[in-house]
């Protein structure tokens, strides 16, 4: 069932994400772990209507760490994809601006 | 940056200020980024978030709050320099008219302004008081009962004699959880007079011919407009014990008694004594009321604009006077609000006519303070501390200390230059049509103060 509304779960929004999506155009998505960069490609082509020049993938693995108070407490961070689109020079992802 | 300035009513000035936008924006992304260093944004490092994330985060009305907070006051501070307007207090920003272009409006106070019209023209009829000889009777009367000679006597209570009794008094039929007791004491002196009114009226007659030793029970139902209202039409049973009789033998006026009383030569010295002093107390208090009218008359005459928020700190002083008299009997301004039942902004709006009031006095003794050209110099400032201290039972001690701090050496200073201004105002009313400055009679009559302060 993948499907283009199931590829992009969220957009990322960090100073470093946010650097990239003012000064090289990129944006960058937390996507579903099945998806492959065709699948991103067209989902955000289609959602957002841009052109998308190129899609880097970067899966983000599981972080997994213990409480200090409590040795056996094993906290789990799942483990997610990540996906940096670059868009074609002037186009825009207006999720990622807030407000003007 | 565009500034209008538009006089409104009561002293006050009503800045309009365009600002550039520039500013404005500039003003907008510093507040942004200190917004972003209080409260963190997670992924990003405190005050590295972009303008436009703070923007979605905070939302752009809190940015803007925060922006006007500092924006509005240099913008405030540059205005007062280019429209060179002299602001009597701080002003205040009014409203945001628009946000682009970002258009503020500020209301400035400006120094009140005191046209006391001809107060020089005014005159006010003067009654000097008088001393009736009923008055000066009474007091003789007073006085002579108070020199009574009491002694213990072995004889039924007679009128004019006094009873040392134990009462307690209790209501026939008290209400469900009311006390029924009316009062209780013990071993208290009572005097036995045709208007003696406690613990009612008429109890004298009812003593009358009880012997130390006996018990009386009385029943009383008390009248109607009995003081305490919960013991209107009720009725009361008092028991009575006589303890003791004292006859009390008041003496006839002679040349012996008056000498006894105090240093006076004779009967007659005594009387004029007397009349004097009871002369000297109604003087001032006619002097007290008369410049009162005085003042009255010339507020009535003059015109005294000032601005609003003059009248809101009065009104703010004398909320703290009542906060200090409440703390006297241990309650908070709370407990008096519930005691009331009212709110603040009642008690407020009853305290702001009397605030007003005291605000035009003060505004008008100092405008006559200085049409008059009227001066307090160190010396007599000194003078004053020294005897306000002297009258507080504490020379040169704690309280000296206190008063002559230089501020309160200033509050002193302006009090006299009021009291001079009311004794100028009040010769002017009385048609002696003084000169203006500091003349000499006024410092003679400083000099003669000292003097019988001194003795």
């Amino acid at each position: 069932m993948t499907h283009i509304y199931n590829i992009l779960v969220r957009p990322i929004v960090t100073e470093k994400s946010a650097y990239q999506t003012s000064s090289l155009g990129q944006y960058v998505f937390e996507v579903a772990v099945k998806a492959t960069k065709a699948q991103i490609r067209e989902a955000v082509e289609v959602l957002f209507d841009v052109t998308v020049l190129r899609v880097n993938v970067v899966n983000i693995p599981a972080k997994r760490s213990r409480r200090l108070r409590n040795r056996r407490l094993l906290i789990r961070k799942a483990g997610y994809k990540k996906a940096v689109v670059t868009l074609a020079p002037g186009n825009t992802i207006d999720v990622f601006e807030g407000v003007q | 940056m565009k500034i209008d300035t538009e006089n409104i009513e009561d002293r006050q000035v009503q800045l309009t200020i365009e600002v550039p936008d520039d500013r404005y924006k500039a003003a907008m992304r510093s507040a942004a980024r200190r917004m972003s260093k209080r409260d963190k944004i997670p992924g990003f490092r405190p005050g590295k978030v972009p303008f436009n994330v703070a923007v979605g985060r905070f939302g752009e009305d809190a940015i803007f709050d925060e922006a006007i907070d500092t924006l509005g006051q240099d913008v405030y501070k540059q205005a007062l320099e280019d429209s060179e307007l002299e602001p009597f207090a701080p002003g205040a920003l009014n409203e945001v008219v628009s946000r682009t272009p970002l258009v503020l409006r500020y209301v400035v106070p400006l120094s009140p302004e005191v046209d006391l019209a001809d107060y020089r023209k005014l005159r006010v009829k003067f009654d000097p008081p008088e001393v009736s000889d009923e008055a000066l009777d009474a007091m003789m009367e007073d006085l002579r009962q108070r020199q009574a000679l009491i002694e213990p006597a072995e004889r039924p209570v007679q009128m004019s004699d006094v009873a040392v009794i134990d009462i307690e008094g209790n209501l026939d039929e008290p209400e469900e959880d009311e006390s029924a007791r009316v009062i209780k004491e013990s071993g208290i002196s009572l005097l036995i007079e045709a208007d003696t009114d406690w613990p009612y009226p008429g109890v004298a007659d009812e003593l009358i011919g009880i012997e130390a030793g006996q018990s009386r029970t009385l029943t009383h139902t008390f009248r109607e407009d009995y003081p305490a209202e919960e013991l209107r039409g009720r009725r009361a049973t008092f028991e009575v014990t006589c303890l003791e009789v004292k006859s009390r033998l008041v003496p006839e006026w002679s040349d012996d008694l008056a000498r006894g009383i105090g240093e006076y030569d004779d009967l007659l010295d005594l009387r004029i004594k007397a009349r004097e002093g009871l002369a000297e107390s109604a003087e001032r208090e006619a002097g007290a009321e008369y410049a009162d009218e005085v003042l009255e008359k010339v507020g009535e005459s003059a015109t005294v604009t000032y601005p609003p928020m003059l009248a809101d700190q009065e009104v703010d002083d004398l909320l703290h006077d009542l906060v200090h008299q409440l703390e006297a009997r241990k309650l908070t301004l709370e407990d008096y609000f519930k005691a009331e039942n009212k709110t603040q902004a009642e008690v407020r709006d009853e305290l702001r006519p009397r605030a007003e009031e005291r605000v035009k006095r003060a505004l008008i003794l100092g405008k006559v303070v200085e049409e008059e050209q009227l001066e307090v110099d160190e010396e007599e400032v000194s003078r004053q501390v020294r005897r306000l201290a002297s009258n507080m039972q504490d020379p040169e001690g704690k309280i000296f200390k206190a008063l002559n701090t230089p501020r309160s050496r200033r509050r002193v200073e302006n009090d006299l230059l009021f009291e001079k201004a009311i004794d100028r105002l009040i010769s002017i009313a009385k048609g002696e049509n003084p000169d203006k400055g500091n003349p000499e009679p006024d410092e003679e009559a400083v000099e003669s103060d000292s003097d019988s302060d001194g003795t």
